[in-house]
Order: C-alpha cells, then sequence, then structure tokens
C-alpha cells in the first residue's frame, strides 16, 4: 500500500469518523432557542375541577348550597425565575394577563418570545400594578387584557382586579332553588394587589410549553372559615373582600 | 297550418314581452348578469379615518377590511338602499334610522310582508366596539352579522345570487364598488365585499359626545344636582341602596359586552325561558335566558327596552331593575333589587338622558345619501 493510498485511507476514516460523530444525540434535541409557555388555570372545588353554573357545591352556615356564575381576575408582571450558579434571574413573560374562567372552570393564554431556560418559580402580582390601574381600557386596543372595559370601574377610574360571583341557596326546602347571590368585586386600588411566587419545574426549549396552575376555590373564597357566603346576598365590601387577594395567591398551586 | 302559425306568433310575442321587461339600463333580466370590465373606472384609494372621539378606545378594524373612504360611502348607500330587500321595499334603515339612535322604536320590527321580527331591533351605535353581534352574540363580525338580515325571511327575504345580480346590474353599483374594492369586472361583485362596506359605513355610527361625555371628559359644564345623584346611584358600587346598574352597563360603552340573564322573565325551569337568547347559540343551557347587554348611549331614543321591547319607558325599566326581577335559574346574581325613592328615580332618569348624542345622529356623513 502507497503512502498516498494510506493517508487517502486515514483522511476517509476520519471523516466517517467525525461524520459519525456529527450525528449524535445533541442533534436530536430541539434546537435551543425562544418558545412559547401556556399558561393554563384550572379553579378546583370540592376535590374536583370546578364547574361553573351548573354544579351546586355545599356551602357552610345556613345555606343548602351554592353556584358558582362568574370568577375572573387579573395577574400582573409575570415573570419566570431561573436558577444559574446560585443566583435567581427573572424572564419577563407578561406585564398583564386577564383569566375568565369557563364553564369548566378553565383559562389559558399563551405567551410568546420565552428564551429557553430551566424555570424554577413564577413571580406574579394577583391585581395590577399601580402604573397600570392608573391607566383605562381608552389607553389599550380593545384586544389588549386591559381594554376590557368590563373589568374597569369608570367613576373610580380603577380596574377590578377579580370578579367573584355566584348564587346560594338559603331556603331550607330540599330543593334547589338559588334565591339569592354574592357578588364580590375586588380592586379599587393597587393596594389591593398582592405578590405571589409559585415553585415549579419548567424547562423551556422552544416550542410550546405547557404550566398548569391550579386554583383552590376553597382557599380563595376562604369557604372552610369564613361564614359570609351562605348569608350575604351582595358583597362589595367586607372582611372577606379584603381577604381575597391574599388568599388568591395562596390559592394558586402548580397542578399535580 | 293555422295552428302552427298561432303558436309561433305566440312565442315571438311572449318574447318580445320579456325582453322589453329587462331593467332599465337595457341588461338581462334578475338573476342574470352581464361580466363588466371595470378598469376603465376610477380606483384610487383613501384611507377613511373615523371620527374616535379622545377619550374612546381606538377604533377596532379588522385588517381584512380596512376603511377607505369610498368603502365607507358604498356602505352608507347600501345601508339606506332598499335594493337588499326582495321587494326593493326596505333597507337596513328601515329599522336603524339615525333620529331613533339608529333602532326603529319598535318592540318588533316589521319586515317586507309586515311579518314582525322576533327581537327589537338594536342599536348600532358604536357597533364597532362590540365583540359580537345581535342579541344573542351569534356573528362574531360585523361582517358576518351583514350577511343576515338580507335572506332573513322575515327581514329582507331575499337571496344573495339576486342582490349580487342586482348589484352587478347597477352602473352606479359597479363604480361604488370599484372604487372601493378596485375590483376589475363586475362579476367580482358579492355578498362578501357588501357586507364589508356595509360594515366600514356601520364602524362609522360614533356617538361620543353626549352632556356626559362633555362633562366627564371635555370639562365643558357641569351636571345637574338631579342627574350628579343619577350618577351616583348609576355608579357608585353597589349595596342594598345603589342600583350599581354601571355593573353591566358600564362606561365608555355604557355595555359590557357579555350575555346576561337580566331577571325579566320568569321560570322555574332552564327550558322554560320563552326565547332561550344566547342558549340556543351555545348549546348551553345555563345561557338559557340570556342576552347582550346593550348600550345605554341615546337611550332616551331607543326606547322601548329589552330585547323584546316589552317596556315602553325608562320608569318601567327601573321598577323592573328594583324589584329584583322575576326567578329564574339564570338570572344573573348582580340583579337583586334596590330601594328605589321618587327622587331617586328622576336623578336616575335625569343621568340617563345625559347619554343623549344627538350630533351623531345628524351627522350628515352618517344620514341617507338618496
Amino acid at each position: 500500500m502507497t503512502l498516498t493510498l494510506r493517508r487517502s485511507l486515514f483522511v476517509v476514516f476520519l471523516s466517517l469518523i467525525l461524520g459519525a460523530s456529527s450525528c449524535g444525540d445533541d442533534d436530536l434535541e430541539p434546537t435551543l432557542g425562544i418558545g412559547s409557555i401556556e399558561l393554563s388555570i384550572q379553579g378546583e372545588l370540592a376535590g374536583d375541577d370546578l364547574t361553573l353554573e351548573s354544579r351546586t357545591y355545599d356551602a357552610s352556615g345556613a345555606a343548602e348550597g351554592f353556584r358558582m356564575s362568574r370568577l375572573s381576575f387579573f395577574l400582573s408582571d409575570l415573570r419566570l425565575v431561573e436558577l444559574r450558579d446560585g443566583q435567581s434571574f427573572e424572564t419577563p413573560v407578561a406585564d398583564v394577563a386577564y383569566f375568565n374562567l369557563g364553564p369548566s372552570g378553565l383559562d389559558s393564554e399563551v405567551f410568546d418570545t420565552i428564551p429557553s431556560g430551566d424555570y424554577t418559580s413564577l413571580r406574579f402580582n394577583f391585581g395590577l400594578t399601580e402604573e397600570q390601574d392608573m391607566t383605562s381600557p381608552a389607553d389599550y386596543a380593545t384586544t389588549h387584557p386591559l381594554g376590557e372595559p368590563a373589568e374597569y370601574w369608570a367613576n373610580w377610574e380603577s380596574y377590578i382586579f377579580a370578579k367573584i360571583e355566584g348564587k346560594t341557596d338559603t331556603l331550607p326546602d330540599n330543593q334547589e332553588r338559588f334565591d339569592a347571590s354574592f357578588v364580590f368585586h375586588i380592586g379599587v386600588s393597587a393596594e389591593n394587589a398582592r405578590p405571589g411566587e409559585i415553585p415549579i419545574n419548567l424547562p423551556v426549549r422552544g416550542g410550546i410549553n405547557e404550566l398548569k396552575l391550579n386554583l383552590d376555590v376553597a382557599e380563595l373564597m376562604q369557604l372552610n372559615t369564613a361564614n359570609e357566603l351562605p348569608l350575604t346576598k351582595f358583597i362589595h365590601g367586607g372582611p372577606l373582600t379584603e381577604q381575597i387577594p391574599t388568599s388568591a395567591v395562596a390559592a394558586l398551586s402548580t397542578a399535580e | 297550418m293555422r295552428t302552427w302559425l298561432h303558436y309561433i306568433s305566440l312565442g315571438l310575442l311572449f318574447s318580445l314581452v320579456f325582453t322589453a321587461c329587462g331593467p332599465d339600463d337595457g341588461l338581462p333580466a334578475r338573476g342574470a348578469t352581464i361580466d363588466f370590465p371595470l378598469l376603465d373606472l376610477p380606483y384610487a384609494p383613501e384611507s377613511y379615518t373615523y371620527k374616535v372621539p379622545a377619550h374612546f378606545q381606538e377604533l377596532p378594524q379588522p385588517d381584512s377590511n380596512l376603511a377607505t373612504v369610498a368603502g365607507v360611502e358604498l356602505g352608507r348607500r347600501l345601508f339606506y338602499d332598499p335594493i337588499l330587500s326582495r321587494d326593493s321595499s326596505i333597507s337596513c334603515a328601515s329599522c336603524h334610522f339615525p333620529e331613533a339612535g339608529f333602532t326603529d322604536q319598535l318592540a318588533f320590527s316589521p319586515g317586507i310582508i309586515g311579518e314582525k321580527t322576533l327581537r327589537s331591533s338594536m342599536s348600532l351605535i358604536n357597533i364597532a366596539y362590540q365583540s359580537s353581534y345581535f342579541w344573542d352574540g351569534r356573528s362574531a363580525t360585523l361582517e358576518e352579522q351583514s350577511l343576515h338580515p338580507i335572506e332573513d325571511p322575515i327581514e329582507m327575504d331575499a337571496t344573495w345570487p339576486e342582490i349580487e345580480a342586482r348589484l352587478r346590474n347597477s352602473s352606479n353599483y359597479r363604480a361604488g364598488f370599484r372604487a372601493a374594492f378596485g375590483i376589475e369586472n363586475s362579476g367580482e361583485i358579492d355578498r362578501y365585499l357588501a357586507a364589508k362596506a356595509l360594515s366600514q359605513f356601520e364602524r362609522s355610527l360614533i356617538s361620543g359626545n353626549s352632556r356626559y361625555d362633555q362633562i366627564r371628559f371635555n370639562l365643558n359644564g357641569f351636571f345637574t344636582p338631579l342627574e350628579e345623584d343619577g350618577f351616583d346611584l348609576f355608579t357608585t358600587e353597589p349595596s342594598q341602596d345603589h342600583p350599581g346598574c354601571a355593573h353591566c352597563h358600564n362606561a365608555l360603552m355604557f355595555s359590557d359586552n357579555r350575555f346576561l340573564n337580566n331577571g325579566i322573565d320568569s321560570t322555574e325551569t332552564l327550558d322554560g325561558f320563552t326565547d332561550l337568547g344566547r342558549g340556543a347559540i351555545s348549546g348551553n343551557p345555563f345561557d338559557n335566558g340570556k342576552f347582550r347587554s346593550p348600550t345605554l348611549r341615546n337611550i332616551e331614543l331607543t326606547a322601548p327596552y329589552m330585547h323584546d321591547g316589552r317596556f315602553a319607558t325608562l320608569d318601567e325599566v327601573l321598577d323592573h331593575y328594583a324589584s329584583g326581577g322575576h326567578y329564574s335559574p339564570t338570572k344573573d346574581p348582580q340583579i337583586t333589587g334596590f330601594p328605589l325613592s321618587p327622587y331617586d328615580r328622576e336623578a336616575m332618569k335625569a343621568f340617563l338622558l345625559t347619554l343623549t348624542d344627538t350630533t351623531s345622529l345628524k351627522d350628515p356623513a352618517l344620514s341617507n345619501p338618496f
């Protein structure tokens, strides 16, 4: 075998090795880059997914039961947190997001341009920041979360951070007849916003990534301790209304 | 032989009669069209700027139907032209005319043969800001909504192929569609372009210059003490003493774009409503009895009230809400009743009348061009 031939065979052999090594596992993984997250929030009550309108839930106190009609709220200043070398780094997700749970107690929003990373928690405010609360729907397009006029209380020039509405059966007659209602509308002031942080395990490597949270409605409405719900027909103030922003933060958790 | 000649004569006679019955411009009879080239007609699109008050949101319009001057003008002509009804007897404006706040002030509207619609005609004021259309929200876009009344057998009872033929055969409309959309031949005139033009015009029906707007946003003038008290009752956070109407009739549009059961029907069961409303569209029985919360702008001009026009006056409306409404399984939790003193009643009415804006209703650009 001549030297030239041996050199040629070596080059071919080397090329084959290099070619094979370039086909390693790394190439099978998605390209690192920008992804999206779909943040879904599922209301839960009585050990099951929340059902609006049609399901009757047990109530404490004098009422025979209650039904939920509406549960909507703003989250603001959403950030993903990543730990690197013992330090936490925040990635902005959205200035504001509006969730209005549907009949099965679920709503979701998609947020784009999320960099790759291994995110370990989600930080947010329940409610709006002071700066956001000083704006009005007229400042936004109708498609923007804050462009929704139904969530703005015009005469107080403030957003309604959350709406929790339902009906109560107060008559002890063993009939499902909902003769009373409860309406909690929280907001009016940015002081009612509450910061929260939820531990998550969310690796993002491009693509669409699901982040599922649960909202414990019993915790949100303090159903295990408060007696306001079954006895009060119409609520826009009072201890429970003031408590809800804090309890909302505690009520949110990562889905199992 | 004589019989044969007789038939030939009759045939010639019928042919002459039918050819003489064509449109004035000598075009074929209805349903038939000639495809006219339109390239010689002017097409110089100029973007239309809607007259949106400074305190309103930017007017939403779909990218697929951005308004032009010619498009809005074409839409105006179509809106007021009875050509869109089967017998050319009624137009969109027959049920939505300016003096009535773009309603017809009737509980139910008569169609071309006098048969009544099933619901009251809605105000078209600020319709661009709605997120769905009709009392039950069955159309997601204004463009889609515009298609329906033409073929509704109770309303205009036409067919779109017939209307398309009429429009293609009209030299005025050929020029109008060419100017609005740049089409190259008359065969391109169709229901979808007509709906686009109608929608462009309807988005121009903007009202934001009422006394309320002047006082609240232009700082021009003051409420009277009675109006001010009515405003407080209307908007103050509800309790047992305040109606809190603004929860559903929220500024700036005085509607929240939602579907609600405001307690006007009494039934113990989900299927006991005379009109299922939103439920008939969504298929969700818990939407039964729910209807769009309409705008209260120009409410002074838009009686009778509710989807079936059952209340003739604002007093009747206030009495209803003060009573807390009738029981039904889907009644909204916010309808709970409130005390209504004679003074409160007058104050509420005084405030509601500040929502009247006749300037937009008298705007020549929104009026009948014929």
